[in-house]
């Protein structure tokens, strides 16, 4: 499984880290989250789908595949 | 299941053969129909099955308000163009001020280097760390009319705290908040009824801050201001126009949106009082309903765009120079990417609302007005859960920019104060 921020498409709305707060960190000067390491093996699935799904940018992909 | 969350991919490209016959509405923002009657008349709209259309009002725009249309447009600067001037003026009808506020009017790479100048204070960190200043703020004003089991929680609480911490934030005076939100107001409410009002009050806001600079330039401290003022880009710093306007947009957004949506909010919750329970019963429930109340009760409508060449955009044929405005709030009462929209549903998931905007120029002080919001709704409905409206509330008379409450009587059984 991997979790990826498209960083052209995130906006700094902040919304995954309160929806997944372990999964992702905020670079407060670039506006933009990034994904945690590890965070696909520390982070509930359900909790990284909700990052996903509440993205409103649509920046935040998990594919269960990879 | 909501389907905002199903796109992704390359979206469709309109080609000239997509073209529709102009979708014509009889439409103004400005109109008190649109204050009155904001909701249906937004539902009006989406029923349309439109997402966009032109209004013959004020010269002529196109009001820009389903779901997919506008994350589309945000997506596009190049063809909905941010930059604004006196060569290309902003607003439906024209603002009071010609110079590009900042960065909200600029297009571009220097959007975020504009940005960055302010962003260690507007960061979710930076909200986080407000949160006490916040609460004690609130504490204070309840504490002025608890005891008395009546007030206008629009003039004692909603404006005020924001506009306060706006002021403390840029180190200006911040007892005089009441003037500044007089100012403020006028500009946004008055600009297209009264606009004489609306000009004179831009001149005092212009002139204050000017009267700020001169004040901080030589002694910089630890504020908004100051981080403005040390600002380089390429080594030069801005000009004193270009303060001013970053400083007159940090006031609008500051002093205006967040009591707007919190006085919305507070008007729902006197509506819909299994709701109130749920959350005076779980507060924890408040983020949730945050999101919700940002979907459906947004007051930011006024966000406009100048199209940049002639294209087809959803079917419809834009040409260079055509005037846009974005209706975000509206993108939250979509039935085709929400369902049913005008619910307040605390269980919704995929809430992908655009309360602040999308894009470049997602809404800078977001994190602050969920902070702001919370602390606000959670306060009155912890120390007085059964308010009611005491009398009708009123709306600005203009509510095409920011659909808002003016005042908000209610009355509530009083409670002890919590300082001294």
């Amino acid at each position: 499984m991997k979790v990826t921020i498209d960083p052209t498409r995130c906006r700094g709305h902040a919304l995954c880290l309160a929806n997944a707060p372990d999964a992702f960190e905020f670079l407060d000067l670039e506006d933009r989250s990034v994904v945690r390491e590890g965070a696909e093996q520390r982070v509930p699935l359900e909790r990284l789908l909700a990052a996903e799904r509440e993205c409103p940018e649509r920046a935040i992909t998990v594919d269960q595949d990879a | 299941m909501p389907r905002a969350g199903h796109h992704g991919g390359p979206r469709r490209v309109s080609t000239a053969n997509d073209v529709k016959p102009r979708h014509v509405i009889a439409f103004d923002h400005h109109a008190p129909e649109f204050r009155d009657h904001c909701p249906a008349v937004v539902a009006r709209l989406h029923a349309t099955g439109e997402p966009l259309g032109w209004s013959d009002a004020h010269g002529g725009y196109w009001a820009v308000y389903g779901y997919d249309a506008i994350y589309d447009a945000v997506q596009d600067p190049d063809l909905f163009s941010s930059a604004h001037s006196g060569a290309v003026p902003k607003g439906v009808p024209r603002s009071t001020y010609d110079d590009p506020l900042i960065p909200i009017d600029v297009d571009g790479p220097l959007v975020h280097e504009y940005r960055r100048v302010v962003l260690a204070w507007f960061s979710p960190g930076g909200a986080k760390a407000m949160e006490p200043r916040i609460r004690a703020l609130a504490t204070d004003f309840i504490d002025a009319f608890i005891e008395r089991g009546q007030c206008d929680l629009s003039h004692e609480l909603l404006l005020p705290l924001p506009a306060r911490l706006i002021l403390e934030g840029l180190a200006f005076d911040p007892e005089r908040w009441s003037e500044w939100i007089e100012w403020i107001h006028s500009v946004v409410h008055d600009r297209t009824k009264h606009p004489d009002k609306a000009l004179s009050a831009t001149e005092n806001i212009f002139g204050n801050i000017a009267v700020e600079i001169e004040r901080r330039r030589g002694d910089l401290g630890d504020d908004l201001l100051s981080d403005i003022l040390r600002a380089r880009f390429d080594g030069e710093p801005f000009t004193d126009q270009q303060v001013m306007s970053y400083v007159f947009l940090l006031l609008l957004g500051g002093m205006d949106t967040t009591a707007g949506l919190t006085g919305n909010a507070l008007v729902e919750l006197d509506r819909n009082r299994e709701l109130r329970q749920a959350l005076i019963d779980d507060p924890s429930l408040l983020p949730k309903a945050t999101e919700e109340f940002l979907r459906r009760e947004s007051p930011s409508y006024g966000l406009y765009r100048t199209v940049t060449r002639d294209a087809v955009f959803h079917g419809q044929q834009l040409r260079a120079g055509d005037r846009a405005i974005l209706m975000f709030p509206a993108a939250g009462l979509d039935p085709s990417a929400f369902d049913h929209p005008e619910e307040i549903d605390l269980t919704r998931t995929a809430n992908r609302h655009m309360a602040f905007g999308l894009g470049p120029h997602r809404c800078l002080g977001s994190h602050h007005a969920r902070v702001m919001f919370q602390v606000m709704v959670g306060e009155v409905l912890r120390r007085m859960p059964d308010y009611e409206l005491d009398g009708p509330f009123v709306r600005f008379e203009d509510a095409g920019d920011v659909y808002a409450v003016r005042e908000l009587p209610v009355r509530f059984t009083p409670g002890p104060r919590e300082t001294a």
